[in-house]
C-alpha cells in the first residue's frame, strides 16, 4: 500500500508540478516536504496544512482523491515506521559541487555521510 | 601502479555538443531559460531533495547520488531566488553526470565510510577531471551555442556604438557587459554567460574585437 508521501507525489507528478513549484504554492518548506514524500517525516495534521496541499494540487476538499490522501495522513503516525529501508551507501556520492569549487576534505566528507545517513533512515 | 578509474572517459567538446543536442530535441526543444527542474523532476523522474544546511555543514552544494536515485542539493540554494541562476547550473552540472558518466556511476560500489574516502582520495585527479566535462554540458545545455551567436549579432549595433563612444574598449569588457544584458535571458549568472561567450568565440566568430 502507498504511503502518504508517495501518494502526494504521484499526484504532484500527475499535475507536472515540481517540487519547488508545489511547495510554493502549499507554503511549505522544501526540504521538510521532501522528507514528508520520502516517508521520513509525518504528514501534515492540521487540517489547515491538508486544505494548502489540496490546494496546490488542484484537489476538491470533497474529492475522493483529497478524502484518500486524508484518512491516510490521520493513519500514519510514526515516521520511523514509514521510513524506507535504504541503505546510506546508495546515496554516496562520487561527485561534488562544492562552494569553493575543491573536493571536501575528510572531516566534511564525514559529516556529508552522516547527513546522507540522517536523510537516509530518517534519523537526526 | 597508478590503478583507473573504471568506466572513466572525457568526453571532447563535440561529444558533448551532440550529446546536448539530442538531450535537448528530448527534454527542452529550444526554450530558454532551459526548464531545468521540470526536465530533471517531471521528465527524467530524478527526484530533486533539498537539504537543510548542507552547505554549511559540509561544504557540498549539490551531488548526484552513484545510483541515480536523486540529485541532493542545499535547502537555501534551492530555495532561495536570489541564487536560481546559480542553482540552475549547478542541477544541469548533476545532470551532465548523469549523462555523461552514467556507466561510471552505476560501476560504483561504496561497502564503508573508509571505502568511499578512499575512493574519492585516490581518484581526486579524474573526479576532478569528469567534474569539469559535466560543467562544459552544463554550459551547452543552458547556453545553446546559436541562440548566444544570435542574440550577441542582434546586439552587433550596440556593441559598435559602445566602441565608437569609448575608442580603446576592451573587448574582455564588451563581452562581460554583453553577458549582462544576457543573463536573464538564459537565466544565469553573467558568470556563466561570459565562460560561455569566451568558450564558444562568439565575439572572434562575428568580428567584435577588432
Amino acid at each position: 500500500m502507498k504511503n502518504f508521501g508517495q501518494m502526494v507525489r504521484e499526484e504532484r507528478l500527475k499535475k507536472r508540478l515540481t517540487l519547488r513549484e508545489f511547495c510554493r504554492k502549499a507554503s511549505f518548506d522544501p526540504s521538510y516536504w521532501s522528507r514528508i514524500e520520502r516517508g521520513l517525516a509525518q504528514p501534515p495534521k492540521t487540517k489547515v496544512a491538508m486544505l494548502q496541499i489540496a490546494d496546490a494540487l488542484g484537489l476538491e476538499s470533497v474529492s475522493e482523491e483529497y478524502l484518500s490522501l486524508k484518512d491516510i495522513a490521520f493513519l500514519e503516525n510514526s515516521p520511523t515506521e514509514l521510513a524506507p529501508e535504504r541503505s546510506v551507501y546508495d546515496n554516496l556520492p562520487a561527485f561534488f559541487k562544492t562552494a569553493r569549487g575543491q573536493a571536501p576534505s575528510e572531516d566534511e566528507l564525514r559529516k556529508l555521510f552522516e547527513l546522507i545517513k540522517s536523510e537516509s533512515d530518517g534519523k537526526e | 601502479m597508478v590503478t583507473k578509474l573504471p568506466g572513466f572517459y572525457l568526453h571532447t567538446d563535440d561529444e558533448i555538443r551532440k550529446l546536448v543536442e539530442d538531450f535537448r530535441a528530448q527534454y527542452c526543444s529550444n526554450e530558454f531559460p532551459v526548464p531545468i527542474n521540470r526536465v530533471i523532476e517531471l521528465d527524467m523522474k530524478i527526484d530533486v531533495l533539498p537539504i537543510l544546511d548542507m552547505l554549511s555543514k559540509t561544504g557540498v552544494v549539490a551531488f548526484i547520488t552513484y545510483n541515480n536515485l536523486g540529485i541532493w542539493v542545499d535547502k537555501e540554494r534551492y530555495w532561495a531566488l536570489s541564487w536560481e541562476p546559480t542553482t540552475r547550473f549547478i542541477l544541469a552540472h548533476e545532470v551532465g553526470h548523469y549523462v555523461l558518466h552514467n556507466s561510471l556511476l552505476k560501476q560504483l560500489k561504496f561497502r564503508s565510510f573508509d571505502d568511499w574516502v578512499k575512493f574519492i582520495k585516490q581518484y581526486g585527479t579524474e573526479i576532478q577531471l569528469l567534474e569539469d566535462r559535466a560543467d562544459e554540458f552544463a554550459g551547452q545545455l543552458l547556453v545553446e551555442r546559436n541562440t548566444l551567436a544570435g542574440k550577441i549579432h542582434t546586439n552587433k549595433k550596440l556593441i559598435n556604438k559602445i566602441k565608437a563612444d569609448h575608442p580603446g574598449i576592451s573587448c574582455d569588457l564588451l563581452k562581460e557587459y554583453m553577458s549582462m544584458i544576457l543573463s536573464k535571458y538564459f537565466g544565469l549568472t553573467d558568470k556563466e554567460i561570459y565562460c560561455r561567450i569566451v568558450k564558444e568565440q562568439i565575439f572572434e566568430e562575428l568580428n567584435l574585437c577588432q
